[in-house]
């Protein structure tokens, strides 16, 4: 019981901290809304039996990227906006509100999975931890992992060859 | 798991040598465009050269192709990779002997270009082999993070900017999509696998809706890469923006690798339930053709109307798959559903030959220089200035065409006769309808080169790489125009491979 009340609190507050990361009106409130969502997920992770995940998600998402990204808005002088951004558009209601209304039916529709029996088994024992973890990402899914390499150094690539265009010209 | 097993440990190296001397050509690239002075890039062509023709010789004559599995059911190593595989690296090569006609000419361009060339090749080649969600996305992103970067490279230019941004943004919409839906895939069959999946939907009758959901989300994904209509608006903005040899690129190898592997997704993944995509899929086929057919005929701009071709072309090649699709729900997969499959790897072939010779010609007569220069009366008499150019183009526009004896007429004439033998009679009619319309804007192209006068010339481009490989790929479309049926065999024994 206490853990279901735990699970649907960092699910709803994982939710809460992914709206107003899209809603803020200010850059460094939205990375910070961003970090409370990771905080959140890493919650989820560990009630799911996932505690390697969660310590993961906490020290590279929450601890390493979103500094990261901290860094980079200062760079950029602060809070950067428009004034287009500065008011709402008037998509910002319905943008709202069709997600909202998929996880709703996500939700029914789970629900009455659940009421059928059909709910998943809980993990195995050892499910989650570090050995396994490795045994996946070294064996099962190696190529996923090596590939993801490529697609990161592209990305690096793409950021730097397009980025640099501005500081060559000057 | 794996409904194949994995092969020994030393097939599967010399099934994956390709790729890893594309990867590794890759980086090779990157160290020596680093290294090297920035007024040369010779030898980065050269070297590209290298990469790919290693690579292509590493896939033509390495081990036979087995239907197996490799790395735990990660890639499918059929005929049918190979099939993709040969026809990536050859489409890889063309445009790299495009871009270093201009490169030549102008310093606009930066060298990371063969590079990112060489990764977007390795990710369409991982796309067209993936038999798992994960490796399907991480081939499409690669591909496309490579492609984004490609088409807003060119140095100082607002158009090609504008359509790199407008590309990378909606395509990191469409990547969302897809992932949406591959979680609710996931969700619903307990497995990335493609196997999984199909072993799902054996297993279980009862509750597809998390399924449907799924599909459909990863369906737009795959409309948005494929461009059809209505998710191909942002196609005529960065096909035109980018650089014509980059474009020549997108229309032919994002567009091949995207149907590959969505024909091995419905083949593998949804062998039973091609009746739910099926009305979607027609709807959406016929729209494309008519609505893109009808606004090409209103382009001044060359670029921007074989761009608006390349969708119709989409909308005639996903009238190929809804007939597979048809095939498997009539329970005739085993006889109509190859020619069907095969149908659509001939047009595939085709379809690239033909786009790539128009825009390498493209390339070698007007590298980019603003929107005149991009004028169809800017080909006024250009077939008395450059009659061998001008026969390359007008073969490669007539073959878009659909007119006898090119590639492109037995590449329709296959797929809207797969399309008759399905049943679906009217959407074959639609098609011979919308290719109909077409016709009045391809031959315009031709009737201003061949009668027009010459006005101020504008194009003088002389290269000849370009020429060279524009004039064998017109002697190839018509080639295949007047012998298909190697080439139609091929496909059709090469799409057996993937339903075993």
């Amino acid at each position: 019981m206490f853990e279901s009340v735990c699970f649907y609190l960092c699910g709803g507050l994982m939710l809460l901290g992914g709206i107003m990361t899209v809603a803020s009106r200010s850059a460094v409130a939205s990375a910070v809304w961003l970090i409370f969502a990771f905080l959140n997920a890493a919650g989820v992770y560990a009630l799911l039996s996932a505690p390697f995940l969660a310590i993961l998600q906490v020290l590279v998402y929450a601890g390493a990227i979103m500094v990261l990204f901290l860094f980079v808005i200062m760079m950029l002088h602060g809070p950067v906006m428009n004034e287009d951004l500065r008011s709402r558009s008037r998509w910002f209601w319905p943008a709202l509100a069709l997600p909202l209304a998929a996880i709703a039916g996500s939700a029914v529709t789970l629900l009455g999975r659940a009421r059928g029996g059909a709910f998943p088994a809980p993990a195995p024992h050892g499910f989650g931890r570090a050995e396994q973890v490795a045994a996946l990402l070294l064996d099962r899914y190696l190529l996923a992992f090596e590939l993801i390499s490529i697609v990161l150094l592209v990305a690096i690539i793409g950021a730097l060859s397009l980025g640099l265009r501005e500081g060559r010209r000057t | 798991m794996p409904a194949v097993a994995d092969a020994s440990l030393t097939a599967q190296f010399g099934a994956l040598l390709p790729y890893l001397v594309v990867a590794g050509g890759g980086v090779l690239l990157l160290l020596a465009d680093a290294l090297s002075r920035a007024s040369r890039r010779d030898h980065l062509y050269l070297l590209t050269v290298a990469v790919l023709l290693g690579a292509l010789a590493a896939q033509l004559f390495g081990p036979a192709p087995e239907r197996t599995a490799l790395l735990r059911g990660m890639l499918g190593g059929e005929a049918y990779t190979q099939y993709f595989n040969l026809l990536f690296l050859g489409i890889a090569l063309l445009t790299a002997t495009f871009a270093t006609s201009v490169f030549e000419r102008a310093a606009r361009y930066r060298t990371d270009f063969y590079p990112l060339l060489v990764f977007a090749t390795l990710g369409m080649m991982i796309l067209a082999a993936a038999t798992d969600l994960l490796t399907l996305f991480l081939g499409l992103e690669t591909m496309s993070l490579a492609v984004y970067v490609l088409v807003g490279g060119q140095r100082g230019s607002l158009r090609a900017s504008e359509a790199g941004l407008k590309y990378l943004l909606l395509g990191a919409f469409a990547s969302a999509f897809l992932l949406f839906g591959m979680g609710l895939v996931y969700g619903w069959a307990g497995g990335t696998g493609y196997a999984d999946i199909a072993d799902g939907l054996r297993g279980a009758g009862g509750n597809l809706l998390l399924l449907r959901a799924g599909l459909g989300l990863m369906l737009v994904a795959f409309a948005f890469k494929i461009a059809i209509v209505p998710f191909h608006m942002w196609t005529p903005d960065v096909y035109d923006g980018a650089a014509s040899f980059v474009t020549g690129y997108m229309a032919t190898g994002v567009k091949a690798a995207a149907f590959a592997a969505l024909l091995r997704f419905c083949q593998l993944a949804l062998p039973e339930l091609g009746g739910f995509w099926w009305p979607l899929l027609a709807v959406l086929a016929v729209v494309t053709m008519i609505v893109a057919n009808l606004v090409a005929l209103a382009q001044d701009g060359i670029k921007r109307m074989l761009a608006w071709s390349s969708v119709a072309h989409a909308g005639y090649l996903m009238l190929g798959v809804l007939a597979l699709l048809a095939t498997g729900r009539q329970g005739l997969a085993a006889t109509v559903g190859p020619a069907s499959g095969g149908a659509v790897l001939f047009y595939l072939v085709a379809y690239s030959l033909m786009n790539l010779g128009a825009f390498g010609v493209i390339t070698l007569l007007g590298p980019d220089r603003g929107e005149e220069a991009d004028r169809i009366s800017g080909y006024a008499g250009l077939a008395r200035r450059q009659p061998l150019v001008a026969a390359s183009l007008a073969v490669c526009l007539l073959s878009l065409a659909g007119i006898p004896p090119t590639a492109g007429f037995m590449a329709k004439f296959y797929v809207f006769g797969a399309v008759v033998k399905a049943g679906l009679v009217p959407l074959a009619i639609w098609g011979v309808v919308a290719s109909l319309i077409s016709v009045y804007y391809y031959l315009r192209v031709i009737v201003v080169m061949y009668m027009q006068p010459a006005g101020e010339s504008i194009h003088d481009g002389r290269s000849w790489e370009t020429a060279f490989a524009t004039g064998l790929l017109a002697l190839l479309i018509l080639f295949l125009g007047v012998w298909p049926g190697g080439l139609q065999r091929l496909a059709e024994v090469t799409f057996r491979t993937l339903a075993g």
